[in-house]
């Protein structure tokens, strides 16, 4: 079964003789399939571009209102917290001191009024949180039915203290 | 790689950020010989109206963006409602939508908020003493125009960045809204306006019949005067140099200022009135207000209040003689250091309480007032007795 390897192809008549431009035709296909390579190359740069630029832009745009709460928003929040607290307080000292149940309706009424203006207020704010405007609109509201509380009591307060003294003296 | 990506980021930057951009809303004119009246209604809108040379009402309304993105600009347009339609002898004219309160608006721009930096809580301590004050002094107050200047505006503002750390607002983040809505209007018809959360300014003295209603809206007049006026304000303010005839109601209005009042029926309730001078005729409905009044004009002949919780402030009139009476029961008057208690009534029936000036004197002051303050000063009234 021995055989030499060089008496292989002596005895191979069908072995074919390449042509003669055969070197020109192997460089021109090695160049195609060069390009055709390198373009794939650039479709993948393109797209690794767009991939970065999108993720870079949705970090940007979509990442901030889920991480941040507004600081305004959570300013304004606590602010109304500190005042609705205050305000409640004021409402059950006047209520004690008033004995007149038409004065106490027409506060209540006119508290409502400006509770309702808060409500609507407010939803301006929830959806522009940077407008300053509408943030000083919302504390006024606030300062407001605080002030009118507080000077209804200062009022009634002057009154009571007069009679009172009027009475001794009587 | 580099330059494409930095390319892009440039194309995304300038996308965002555009020129002052002018943006007509609305521009006519029309003939109003043959109409009745006027119907113009306001929501969210900044105007100023005055008087036409013509007998046409003419309409022109611009804005001008600065620092808004097209987009912005486009969306904001959309927001933007106005008509106008003639039917049966009235023009109607509507807009809404721009939600300016002022010629300038501003809104901010930033990527981690802003903050407050200041005391939301602080009231302006009120002074203890007030001293009177002359017409000219409001007729002045009510012609100033000033709004927030855009470094007031951010003065207590201030950007957060990533780490919560605060820093100044850099102004080119500042969107920037100027609006320019002129209303001429002809002299002779009658004008109806309805307004919500507006802000309109009179530049001129009035004489048409004027039926307004207005809710949290800014008001500013120089002279108003026809008998037929008819004025409801709720909340809000109201400035006006003089007002003549009609009939006046404000409710819940912080800020009423008024240089002088003639002729006029006003009905209040929780407001603050502040009056430069009270001319002949005028009468006072009130539930729990405040008012300053600082002076009677010369023959002001009869100025009558009724009032129930009201806190009146009034000054001696300089400029004639008087006699003033007060009525009622549960009041408490201040005069210098006098100080009248006057108790309660049982029957809740009204009685003489005072009695300042010779009976004689045709110019009368006359007060119908129950759990009340009443405070008389002739320079000054001092508020902490």
């Amino acid at each position: 079964m021995k055989q030499d390897i060089r008496d292989f192809f002596k005895d191979r008549e069908d072995l074919k003789i390449p042509p003669a431009n055969h070197r020109n035709e192997f460089l021109d296909k090695l160049k195609t399939q060069n390009k055709s390579k390198k373009r794939g190359y650039t479709w993948l740069k393109i797209v690794a571009v767009a991939i970065v630029a999108l993720t870079v832009g949705f970090s940007i745009f979509y990442e901030k209102p889920v991480e941040n709460v507004s600081p305004m928003l959570a300013q304004v929040e606590a602010v109304e917290e500190e005042y609705l607290k205050e305000i409640n307080a004021e409402w059950e000292n006047f209520v004690a001191i008033a004995n007149d149940e038409v004065l106490v309706a027409r506060f209540k009424k006119r508290l409502d009024a400006l509770d309702r203006d808060y409500q609507s207020i407010s939803k301006q704010f929830k959806s522009d949180v940077n407008n300053i405007v509408v943030v000083e609109a919302l504390v006024d509201n606030l300062q407001t039915r605080l002030q009118i509380l507080k000077d209804i009591q200062e009022h009634i307060k002057i009154l009571n203290q007069k009679n009172e003294q009027n009475e001794k003296s009587i | 790689m580099k330059n494409q990506f930095k390319f892009l980021l440039l194309i995304l930057i300038t996308s965002a950020i555009g020129n002052a951009q002018v943006k007509e809303i609305f521009n006519k004119s029309y003939d109003t010989k043959d109409l009745k009246s006027l119907n113009l209604q306001f929501n969210g809108t900044y105007v100023e109206l005055s008087l036409s040379e013509d007998d046409k009402a003419h309409f022109d309304y611009t804005l001008e963006f600065e620092n808004y993105s097209k987009k912005e600009v486009e969306s904001k347009l959309n927001e933007i409602k106005t008509e106008a339609t003639i039917k049966e002898g009235v023009l109607e004219f509507k807009t809404s939508g721009s939600e300016a309160k002022n010629d300038v608006s501003y809104s901010l721009e930033t990527l981690y908020g802003i903050e407050f930096e200041g005391d939301f809580i602080n009231f302006k301590e009120k002074s203890k003493r007030e001293f009177r004050k002359s017409k000219q002094y409001f007729l002045a107050i009510n012609n100033s125009s000033r709004g927030k200047s855009l470094k007031e505006y951010l003065k207590n503002l201030r950007e957060v960045d990533k780490k919560g750390n605060k820093k100044k607002i850099n102004t080119k983040n500042v969107k920037i809204l100027r609006t320019k809505f002129s209303i001429k209007l002809p002299p002779e018809i009658m004008i109806r306006v309805m307004a919500e959360n507006s802000n309109l300014v009179f530049k001129n003295d009035i004489n048409n019949q004027l039926v307004v209603n207005a809710r949290t809206t800014q008001l500013k007049f120089q002279s108003i005067q026809n008998p037929f006026n008819i004025l409801d304000v709720v909340n809000g303010s109201f400035r006006a140099n003089f007002l003549e005839g009609g009939s006046y109601k404000f409710t819940h209005v912080d800020e009423v200022q008024v240089a002088q009042l003639k002729k006029v029926d006003v009905d209040t309730e929780f407001s603050n009135i502040k009056v430069g001078e009270v001319a002949e005729k005028v009468r006072v409905v009130d539930f729990n207000s405040k008012f300053w009044f600082h002076n009677f004009s010369q023959n002001f002949r009869e100025f009558q209040m009724a009032s129930d919780y009201s806190e009146i402030n009034l000054f001696f009139p300089e400029k004639s003689e008087y006699v003033i009476e007060t009525y009622g029961y549960n009041t408490v008057h201040y005069w210098a250091k006098l100080i009248t208690e006057i108790p309660p009534s049982r029957k809740k029936e009204h009685s003489k309480m005072m009695v300042i000036g010779e009976k004689e004197n045709t110019n009368k002051i006359k007060i119908h007032i129950t759990n009340g303050i009443v405070r008389f000063g002739e320079d000054f009234i001092d508020l902490d007795q």
